[in-house]
This record gives C-alpha cells, structure tokens and sequence, in this order.
C-alpha cells in the first residue's frame, strides 16, 4: 500500500461542440398551430390526446393541432424515411411544437 | 430530447414532456446535442403508462408549464449558452497509493464499482504492445458524450479492467462492433430496458487468449471473459459517458453489464461456427455483439431432436425481437445427427413462433431474428438470450509481433483448468 501510482484518465476527449440558443417563443398561442409530436412508445399518443383536449379546452378554435406519430424506434431526425417527413411537418404545418417522449 | 432539439434546429420553438424521473437525461442530451437551454416539462404521468386517467391528470398538472414554455421570452442563458468547461484527460491525473487511487476512480464514476487496477504510463504502455495502431488513432467517437475512444484510452481502461495486452485487438474490434450504428447500441445502452452488450468470440483467438466457450463460460473465473467484457464495460462508461441514472437509465439494471463474453464450442459444434455463417473465414477472428437484455436456461423435456425443438418452441415469446439460441454440445449433435441445420433450426422456430400482438415488432420475423451459437460444456442444458436489434460482427485484426505476445502471456491460467 506504500507504492505511489501516478495514474492517467481514462476519461475520453471531447471535441468541442457548437452552442446553439434555443428560437425566440410565440407572444401566445391564440391563433397558432400548435403541432403535437409522439414518439414511439406507447404512452406518447395518449399523452397528445390529453394535451390537445386541454388546449381546446383552453382556447378552442383560437388555435390549430396538427399531429405527428413517429413509427420507428430511432432518433426521428437522424432516420433516413421519418427524419425529411418531420421536417416538411414542421416547416408548413406547424409554428411551435409539443413533443411527448412517452416516458 | 432529440427530437426537441431537432425541431429547434428547424426554426420552430418546442417543449418535450419528459417523466419527472427523465429529468437528468432530459438536461443532459439537450447539453450532449450543443443545446443546453431546451425546454423540457416534467411531468407526473407514469412511464409507458396505459391508464388514461393518470395520462390526463398528469398532463392538466403540467399544462399551465408546457404553456410558458412556449411563451415565456429567453433567458439570456437559453439564447446565448455559455461555453462549457473542459475535461482535463491528458497526462497524469492523480498521484497517491493504492487505495487512494481506488477512491480518486470510484468518486469521480470510472469504475464498476469493483477496484480497478492503476493505469500507469508503464502500465499502459505495456497493454499497448497489443496493437499496431498507434495510440492516438481515434477508433470511432462513443455516445452519448461523443468521446474519443483513441487506442490510448482503449489502453488505460483495459488496464483498470485486469486486461492482459493480448486482449486489445479484440477490444478494438469490440468497440468498433459498438460503434457500428446496426448495433443499436446508442439506443440499448441508455435504455429502460437495461440492455447489455454480449460479445460471442469466434476464431483463433479464442484458444490463443484461453476465452472460455466450455463448461461456465459464462461464469466468473476466466481471465479472458472477465476482463474483456470487463474492459468493454469500463470503456462505454468512460468514453461515451454514460452514467447510470442519468443518462443510462436502465430501469433495473443488468449483471451482464460487468461482463457477457463467451467463445462460441467450435470444436465441440457439428455445425459451422457463427461467424463463418455470415461470411468470414474459419481462420479469422471475430467478435460479435449483440444486445440482450435476458438470459433463461432451460433442459429439454426429451433429448431427441423433437424434445429438444419443442421444448423451445413452447418458450418463444409472442414480444421477443431476437434470440440467440446457445447450445450445448450434446444437443448440437443430437440435433445434426436427425439432419437439422442451424438454417432449419432458425426457419421451424421463426414458423412456429406466436402470433405478437397488434401493437408488436420484430418479433424474430426479421431478417436475422435467431442466430445459433453453440457453447457449454457437458450436459443437457440451452440458453435462451432474448434481446433486440441486430448482431453485428467485426473481424479482429492482429499485431505483427502476435505469436510472441500470445507466448508471453499464455501462462496465465488456473492450474485446476486444461483447456
């Protein structure tokens, strides 16, 4: 036990990554299109269906839900089939989105 | 969070629900993916949760939170983030004994848990004689930190692990295998379902580094297995960062975790060995991973083929996505002997198999949903090993200088063993 180890990391470099802010928010949601995104797993679906009941309830038709389920299991937009269809989403359907991760 | 994230990077201002137990991992990806300020809610609803009164109350708790998080204007720290510190990972991080070397590891998350061995410069230096690819060379870059996993570092884990030099080609090979995004191992490493790494060595170098493939291969007590699967646990911890409860969240954990290294029984197998099935040559090494996240041993109820076939038939899960079948020698040719080939084997399983429920995938419907590898040593026994995604099997290459160093560390064996 009287041995001295000097000793290395064998925690792995990073490179560094570029920081990016988040966009600016919507003043309010009346009169926006709100979209609803669900993953794969099973409760993110009807945790949409909640949410979209509570913002009716909230503003009625002061807004529009659109929807989108994702079917595979992966990241969404590093997926060769869903990741350009979520773009499309985003850029003509939707202004802000609520994303449910199911857990 | 990543599909948070992707849809900011879309220009669109977003807000993920995450189960208030996701918080860590929530903060931690978006920090990952270079977007520390990403706006998440915690929310009260259980995970997977399937009753409809605990999805709603849940999300009406969170609702007036999912609204300011739309709308509530930035911080400056959310528009703006501030760069992070940096690791210091070069050169010697600590000085001291043996056992305050021990605590400098365990406190910072470098360990397992067990006690590692100290990776000197020396130390490290000579696991590096087990390759020819110079330490800096970057094998790949291991999620969810996207670290480096140079040979150097692949080195120093190996150390801690109690690895012997012979051990690094096949630690290369391994991460590489890892890294191969038909592995899944971005998604099974960090998952609920507590996934772990199974590494199947084929080829020569099984009885080279003395792998077990025989009687308790998949017990403690063998150099080789332990380590290596040891070593491979030690570097996706350390190289990509993965902490348990944070980002690995893995509900209830896996022993497998430690260690999961068998050799297939080539010699003991009527069949070709796995690899040679899928397109490498019997002379080349190879490691093959996968991603179980159970193990079940099962004794036929007849040991003719039929005992043997139906006995696990009648264990085919309706959810399960993939299956390694491991069988003992004396079923192997049992089963051989009444003409049954692993390909025949995989079809009468794959056909028998019951029906998934609507919501159901995979199933072992894919293209590779069973693979057979034959392991064990005397007895009557089969393992189930039922995971999900795919096998993937990369050839090991070997240094220049093998044989020497095979020669050099091939004493290292229990004396009560004669494999």
């Amino acid at each position: 036990m009287d041995a001295t180890y000097d000793v290395l990391s064998p925690w792995a470099e990073t490179d560094p990554i570029p920081l990016n802010g988040i966009n600016p928010r919507l003043p309010e949601l009346r009169g926006k299109r709100v979209g609803l995104s669900a993953n794969y797993k099973r409760a993110a679906t009807p945790i949409q269906d909640a949410v979209e009941a509570e913002l009716h309830a909230r503003y009625g038709d002061q807004i529009t839900i659109s929807r989108f389920a994702q079917s595979g299991t992966h990241d969404i937009g590093g997926s060769p089939d869903e990741g350009p269809r979520y773009a499309e989403w985003l850029e003509k359907e939707v202004d802000t989105v609520i994303v449910a991760v199911g857990d | 969070m990543y599909d948070t994230i992707f849809v900011e990077q879309h220009h669109k201002p977003a807000v993920a629900l995450v189960n208030e137990g996701f918080v860590h991992d929530a903060r931690s990806a978006a920090a990952g993916k270079g977007m520390p300020g990403a706006r998440f809610v915690p929310q009260t609803v259980p995970c997977e949760c399937t009753v409809p009164e605990k999805i709603q109350r849940g999300v009406r708790e969170a609702m007036g939170d999912i609204i300011a998080a739309l709308t509530l204007p930035l911080k400056s720290e959310e528009a703006t983030p501030p760069p992070r510190p940096t690791d210091v990972t070069r050169g010697s991080v600590f000085s001291g004994d043996l056992d305050e070397v021990q605590r400098f590891f365990y406190n910072r998350g470098w360990t397992d848990g067990l006690p590692i061995l100290p990776p000197t410069r020396a130390a490290v230096d000579e696991m590096l004689t087990g390759t020819d690819l110079p330490p800096d060379n970057v094998v790949g870059n291991v999620i969810p930190r996207l670290g480096k996993a140079t040979v150097e570092k692949i080195a120093i884990n190996a150390v801690m692990a109690g690895a012997l030099p012979t051990a690094m080609p096949l630690l290369v090979a391994g991460v590489e295998a890892l890294l191969d995004p038909e592995s899944g191992f971005g998604v099974f490493e960090v998952s609920t379902g507590s996934w772990a790494p199974f590494y199947v060595i084929n080829g020569p170098i099984r009885a080279q580094l003395r792998i077990n493939g025989s009687t308790g291969a998949l017990s403690p007590g063998d150099l080789a297995n332990a380590t290596i699967g040891r070593a491979m646990g030690l570097i996706v911890k350390n190289l990509g960062g993965a902490r348990k409860g944070v980002e690995d969240m893995g509900v209830l954990g896996n022993p497998a975790k430690y260690a999961m290294v068998l050799g297939e029984n080539e010699e003991a197998s009527p069949w070709q060995p796995q690899h040679v099935q899928h397109g490498f040559s019997s002379d080349q090494s190879c490691v093959t991973v996968s991603f179980p996240n159970s193990y079940a041993q099962i004794v036929p109820r007849g040991t003719d083929d039929c005992g043997i076939l139906e006995t696990i038939k009648d264990r085919l899960g309706p959810q399960w996505r993939q299956l390694t079948l491991l069988v003992c020698p004396s079923h192997a040719e049992t089963l051989a002997e009444a003409g049954w080939t692993t390909q025949r084997i995989i079809a009468e399983l794959q056909r028998s198999r019951p029906a998934p429920p609507a919501t159901g995938t995979g199933l072992l419907s894919g293209p590779e949903g069973v693979r057979i590898v034959v392991a064990g040593g005397p007895g009557a026994w089969l393992g189930l090993v039922t995971g999900v995604g795919r096998w993937v099997t990369k050839p090991v290459t070997l240094p220049s200088d093998w044989d020497r160093l095979v020669k050099k560390y091939r004493d290292r064996v229990p004396n009560y063993l004669r494999y």
